[in-house]
């Protein structure tokens, strides 16, 4: 079978063909409620409703000129695709549904936990091989944010863990299935098959959204490319097709990370009467979203507020939730 | 070295749709040395907004394809312009809002002020707008001046 | 709290209607007091040039007893309007008339009839490469 194989998934349905289509419709989404919370169209006249406008953007981005700047380093043309790739491996871990994921193994929450962990690095090293001033400032600032948001973020799995006895994210999503005794009669009506973490876990959900919209670099905490304090930030020199791609890959990473939302604690895949890829875009869609709102709605953040508020107020409160989900688990007998 | 173009590609179609593709993206260089760029931000605003068409303020020179000259040019901002120019990558196009960058206006006559940018780029401006300042439709008329001249093909380079 | 009171101010702003005004297909009321394009009434013009000598960036010039104009230098200011004895230079308040023009040497113009038709078609145009500027 041709959909089975790893080939039609890496190129076709969860990988390259599909990640490019939700990229180009998420960066026109973008614009778009972006646009109406600021009481304007946004992209109108290119197609209709605007739909062409960032297949017009990536096409004229890629037949630019491609400027590398003459004391880059050589590995400033590897930069964009290393951290697309990277992009690429954080969907391979990402389950579509049971049957279209990538890469699935026991421990993939931990490998999906060590890419998201390398990817600041990798946003550093896009700022310091250009040899830009703006660029390695904006690169130690994504440093900064990765050690704000990387804690909370890892402690926020943890209940997650707990409650599904699992480390794999196809067995986070079975795990959602499983529902206490005392949930059953009222969730099983609403929900198809059993609790979704998000709503035994509400703190969670709400921290977690913090630190992929930390992760992912969105408004409020969008410290390394902040436009009015570091030019670009890391990607300051990097123009034409070196930023098609990377805005590709931003947007991608944006994608996964309300995906990482919507399978830990929204049920994955799971949507009554909807094939399950499906099911998952689509809530996917819907938890991107509600970031965008979020994005659109909060002011920037200092450096020194942004480290306050991760380890003075949300480490304690990720803390605090796996403390309290333990004192649940005793009370009620979850096991 | 001329390459033979294969059977049955249009070249002339090709270069049509890009040629298209270019006009309706076309990100404009925030870079603000005079009052007529308040203009700029009313045309950038909700009232006129001009992402409607794809034009959008690009973050870093790099990233840009359009320079707005927007004010008058003193002599100490001319490096500056010439160092943004340098840094767009190549297709790039040039608009003249005012009449300060066209012709000195107010200013004409006076010993700091470069009175024509074609002076200091040695580039012929996509259009002209007149006036101190010009409303934001005028300025929303010269992106869209622009971009029918790059559709035409008589403004830009491939 | 104060997180919350933006947060309901955008999600109310999403779903209004944009206030923008789709520009080149649907046009704003502007103000009656906007100064667009110059008109010149040929019949009433006394050809004394005190327009041309009272206005401060030099962009009328006398030529042939007429005011012509280089919209490179003009600031509409309305000066001119001002200074002419009998009326017979004004300025079109439209939107239609913003002179966007793609050569700087289609800047210098005739002055329009009221009526905006053009009186000399073949009117000379200025060199292309003339800065000007330098008085």
């Amino acid at each position: 079978m041709l959909a089975d194989s790893l080939l039609f998934k890496l190129f076709v349905f969860p990988g390259t063909v599909f990640s490019f289509i939700i990229v180009l419709f998420l960066f026109w989404w973008w614009r778009k409620i972006g646009a109406s919370i600021q009481s304007r169209y946004g992209p109108k006249h290119v197609g209709p409703a605007g739909t062409l406008q960032t297949i017009a953007d990536v096409v004229k981005l890629i037949t630019k000129e491609s400027i590398v700047p003459e004391r880059a380093s050589r590995w400033f043309w590897f930069m964009p695709v290393f951290s697309f790739v990277l992009s690429f491996l954080f969907l391979s871990l990402i389950p579509f549904s049971d049957h279209w994921v990538i890469i699935d193994f026991d421990a993939s929450l931990i490998m999906l936990f060590a890419v998201m962990a390398i990817e600041p690095l990798f946003i550093f090293l896009v700022g310091w091989v250009s040899y830009n001033k703006y660029g390695v400032a904006g690169g130690e600032r994504a440093g900064i944010q990765m050690l704000a948001y990387e804690v909370f973020l890892a402690l926020t799995f943890v209940p997650v863990i707990m409650l599904s006895h699992s480390w794999s994210l196809v067995g986070i999503v079975y795990g959602q299935g499983v529902s206490p005794t005392w949930a059953s009669p009222v969730l099983h009506t609403f929900v198809d098959r059993g609790v979704w973490f998000g709503l035994v876990q509400p703190l969670a959900l709400v921290l977690s959204i913090i630190a992929v919209m930390m992760a992912t670099e969105k408004k409020p905490f969008n410290l390394p490319h902040a436009e009015p304090e570091v030019i670009y930030g890391s990607s300051t020199e990097y123009g034409g097709p070196f930023y098609a791609l990377q805005m590709l890959s931003q947007f991608l990473m944006g994608f996964l990370g309300a995906g990482l939302i919507t399978t830990l604690y929204l049920g994955g895949w799971a949507l009554p009467s909807v094939p399950p890829a499906l099911g998952f875009v689509l809530k996917t869609l819907v938890v991107g979203t509600i970031i965008i709102w979020l994005e659109h709605s909060l002011p920037a953040m200092r450096v020194p507020h942004l480290l306050e508020v991760a380890w003075r107020k949300l480490v304690p409160l990720a803390f605090l939730n796996i403390f309290i989900t333990l004192i649940i688990m005793e009370v009620l007998g979850w096991a | 070295m001329a390459r033979e173009v294969p059977e049955g590609v249009n070249l002339k179609e090709i270069m049509s749709v890009l040629s298209w593709i270019k006009g309706s993206s076309l990100w404009n260089l925030h870079f603000c040395f005079g009052c007529c760029s308040t203009e700029i931000m009313a045309t950038m605003m909700p009232r006129f907004d001009i992402e409607r068409f794809g034009f959008v303020p690009a973050d870093t020179p790099r990233q840009a394809d359009v320079l707005v000259a927007n004010g008058p040019i003193s002599r100490k901002i001319v490096p500056r312009i010439q160092r943004l120019w340098a840094q767009m990558p190549d297709p790039k196009y040039l608009i003249v809002i005012g009449a300060c960058p066209m012709s000195g206006g107010p200013y004409q006559g006076s010993y700091n002020i470069v009175t024509d940018i074609r002076d200091v780029l040695h580039v012929e401006p996509a259009a002209y707008i007149p006036g101190c300042p010009p409303n934001p439709e005028g300025i929303l008329e010269a992106f869209i001046m622009l971009k029918n001249r790059i559709k035409e093909g008589s403004y830009g380079k491939f | 709290m104060g997180l919350i009171k933006p947060l309901l101010y955008t999600l109310r702003e999403l779903f209004k209607r944009p206030i923008t005004v789709k520009y080149p297909y649907e046009k704003r009321d502007i103000s009656p007091r906007v100064r667009n394009i110059h008109t010149l009434d040929r019949d009433t013009c006394q050809h004394c040039g005190i327009c041309a000598r009272m206005c401060p960036n030099n962009v009328l010039k006398m030529v042939d007893g007429y005011p012509t104009a280089d919209y490179r230098y003009c600031s509409f200011c309305g000066i001119c309007l001002d200074a002419c004895p009998t009326g017979s230079i004004q300025m079109i308040h439209t939107q239609e008339h913003n002179i966007v023009r793609a050569y700087q040497k289609d800047l210098y113009m005739e002055l329009l009839s009221p009526d905006g038709t053009i009186y000399n078609p073949d009117a000379p145009h200025s060199e292309d490469n003339e800065t000007g500027g330098v008085l």
